[in-house]
């Protein structure tokens, strides 16, 4: 009983400790994990955070010229699989943790990101241009003109880079 | 005529006593919510409560004794209002009691426990069953720390012979000094104080209502709308009433003869006694059932009987 | 008539809940730093007494009759608030055999916070959405 009027004397000197939330601003935690950002330039569409989400809140489909990325989050739980698999980094969690919102905006509060399908230079086909960061992952320390190589399609680069090869042991 | 009716519906009865009660336990919440770090709800927070009780739905249990359930509130509702235009207000009401008002008191006192016993078991809750076994056995003891407290202050003022009379009791401590200042008393203080916060069912006496961890709202729990409005203003009124009578008890004091700044000193005065009472709400935990009643048993009733032996030693003056 | 809805009177049940919506919602909210009283919300242990009921939790066969009791005891107009990702879709246990799907099944749900679980700023974001549409209830129910 003494030590809850030591504190409660205490609490009433330092006056109320209450965050003004509603009001007011809030403290956000670094690492709190919130919503969802997808950044479309760095996506390849690969279906891995589709494959890893545990409550398959994240779906992508495919459209015409163009994939889709769109998280569900009154499904999602949070838990920044997505984030952690992801090959290219595109998905990252943001410290954005307003998820309420009325019944009627049920299905339609989502994240949705457009990666867009590229036209390969030399045969015209539709895909996915890998994306800045996943080159750079796979053609650590190799000076190829990454740029260029961005360009084609997977069946046109894999003929270009035997060509290479090619003239290469010819030399 | 017409000014006993505006004594007893809106002064000091009624509507003043009510409106008092009710800003009271906002208070009560607030001065809680600071002791604990928090901010707390605004002062007029528990008229609001009551305002949106008149607003809902009633719901009756289907198993329940109808009149029972839906009329035991204005029991004690009645009872309170009853018993404020008879009690009197030091300094600035008079009171409308005759000579025998304290026997009113002591049954005026059980009468809100009775009509929550009453609608607790009227309601066929099995949760308002515990709840009522509790609150009788709560009451069983503390009426009986009363009716010892008030004997004797009945005896003292009535150097042996008792004084039934609220006014007389008030008007012997105006005349001589407060009973707060004689230390036969001060075991009295703390037994009265240990009643009200039985009474009121604050912790650590919150057994049987508002205990959400244990019988969740207890004989409350099948109340809704206007009956459970009824019983928070039966509690707004008895808090109002429990500091009149000790005030009258052990401090009448009065600032002259105006009215109107008695009137201030008495609300100030309420204002300090809620306080007080929040404050032991803040530092205390509750009780269990079997915890409260041997506490209740053995020290109140132990303080309030040595104030009656030091009464009757001093009427009799050996000291 | 809208100053009574500064006075919302919350009602929680947990139908199978894995306890972490019920730490943020009862305890988290009412200590010092999230006070919800600021806002004259008081947890009741009634549903009688109720204005906005809380549900945590998918709904599990077991707890799916006793949330049916709840609905059935609440006195109009009243607010349902889905607390967690768990009622307002199921989230990860949405195929199991034991689970009884969404709350929506049930009752006409008002407001959904997702999480898991959700951030106490968010549960009182949720309870301040609760108040317009209890309003707008009230306007109607007269």
């Amino acid at each position: 009983m003494s030590g809850f009027l030591k504190i409660a004397i205490r609490n009433l000197l330092k006056g109320p400790t209450t965050d003004p939330y509603p009001f007011g601003d809030t403290f956000i935690p670094q690492k709190l994990r919130g919503k969802l950002k997808v950044d479309a330039s760095e996506c390849t569409a690969c279906r891995t955070c589709e494959e890893v989400c545990p409550s398959g809140a994240i779906k992508i489909t495919k459209n015409e010229g163009a994939y889709v990325h769109t998280t569900w989050y009154n499904t999602c739980c949070f838990c920044g699989n997505c984030e952690f698999f992801c090959p290219t980094g595109a998905i990252k969690l943001t410290t954005d943790f307003h998820t309420a919102h009325f019944q009627d905006e049920k299905y339609s509060f989502v994240t949705v990101a457009v990666i867009k399908e590229t036209e390969c230079k030399n045969c015209k086909t539709k895909f996915v241009p890998p994306s800045e960061a996943l080159l750079k992952r796979a053609y650590n320390g190799i000076d190829i003109d990454l740029d260029e190589l961005k360009l084609y399609c997977p069946e046109c680069r894999k003929k270009i880079a035997f060509e290479r090869l090619h003239l290469w042991l010819r030399h | 005529m017409s000014a006993e009716i505006i004594h007893f519906l809106i002064f000091p009865g009624g509507l003043f006593a009510l409106v008092l009660g009710i800003f009271m336990l906002s208070l009560e919440r607030i001065v809680v919510a600071r002791l604990q770090g928090r901010v707390g709800p605004p002062i007029y927070q528990n008229f609001i409560d009551v305002i949106k009780l008149f607003n809902k739905e009633i719901l009756v249990p289907k198993d329940s004794k109808e009149i029972v359930f839906m009329y035991a509130p204005v029991l004690g509702f009645a009872a309170l209002i009853a018993m404020l235009y008879f009690i009197p207000l030091p300094g600035v009401y008079e009171g409308a009691g005759n000579n025998s008002d304290l026997i009113i008191l002591i049954y005026v006192m059980a009468l809100p426990a009775i009509s929550h016993i009453l609608g607790g078991s009227a309601s066929s809750s099995p949760y308002a069953a515990i709840a009522v076994n509790r609150e009788l056995k709560l009451m069983l003891v503390y009426e009986v720390v009363f009716v010892i407290i008030a004997f004797s202050i009945a005896l003292y003022v009535g150097k042996g012979s008792a004084v039934l009379s609220l006014k007389d009791i008030m008007n012997y401590q105006l005349n001589n000094s407060p009973l707060i200042l004689d230390w036969k008393f001060w075991p009295a203080i703390v037994a009265f104080v240990i009643f009200v916060l039985a009474t009121m069912e604050f912790p650590p006496f919150q057994v049987a209502h508002h205990n959400d961890a244990d019988v969740m709202d207890g004989f409350l729990i099948e109340h809704s709308s206007i009956p459970l409005a009824i019983y928070e203003m039966t509690d707004a009124l008895k808090i109002v009433l429990l500091s009149i009578v000790f005030q009258i008890f052990f401090c009448p004091c009065v600032i002259g003869g105006d009215v109107v700044v008695n009137l201030l000193f008495f609300i100030a005065k309420t204002v300090i006694f809620v306080m007080f009472f929040s404050l032991l709400h803040a530092i205390f935990a509750s009780f269990r059932i079997d915890q409260a009643f041997k506490f209740l048993i053995i020290v109140p009733t132990t303080l309030s009987l040595i104030t009656l032996v030091l009464v009757i030693l001093s009427i009799k003056g050996l000291i | 008539m809208s100053i009574i809805t500064r006075s919302p009177f919350l009602f929680r049940i947990n139908t199978g809940s894995c306890n972490g919506c019920d730490v943020e919602l009862a305890t988290t909210a009412m200590i010092p730093r999230y006070d919800v009283e600021r806002l004259g919300c008081r947890y009741t242990g009634s549903p009688k007494h109720a204005d906005i009921l809380l549900v945590t939790g998918p709904i599990t066969a077991r707890s799916k009759p006793y949330l049916i009791e709840v609905l059935d005891e609440l006195p109009r107009p009243f607010v349902v608030v889905a607390i967690g990702t768990c009622p307002t879709s199921c989230g990860i246990f949405r195929d199991s055999y034991s689970i009884e799907g969404p709350l929506d099944k049930y009752v006409e749900v008002d407001v959904n916070v997702p999480g898991c679980p959700p951030r106490p700023q968010a549960i009182i974001d949720g309870v301040a959405k609760a108040l317009e549409i209890w309003k707008r209830k009230i306007r109607d129910f007269k």
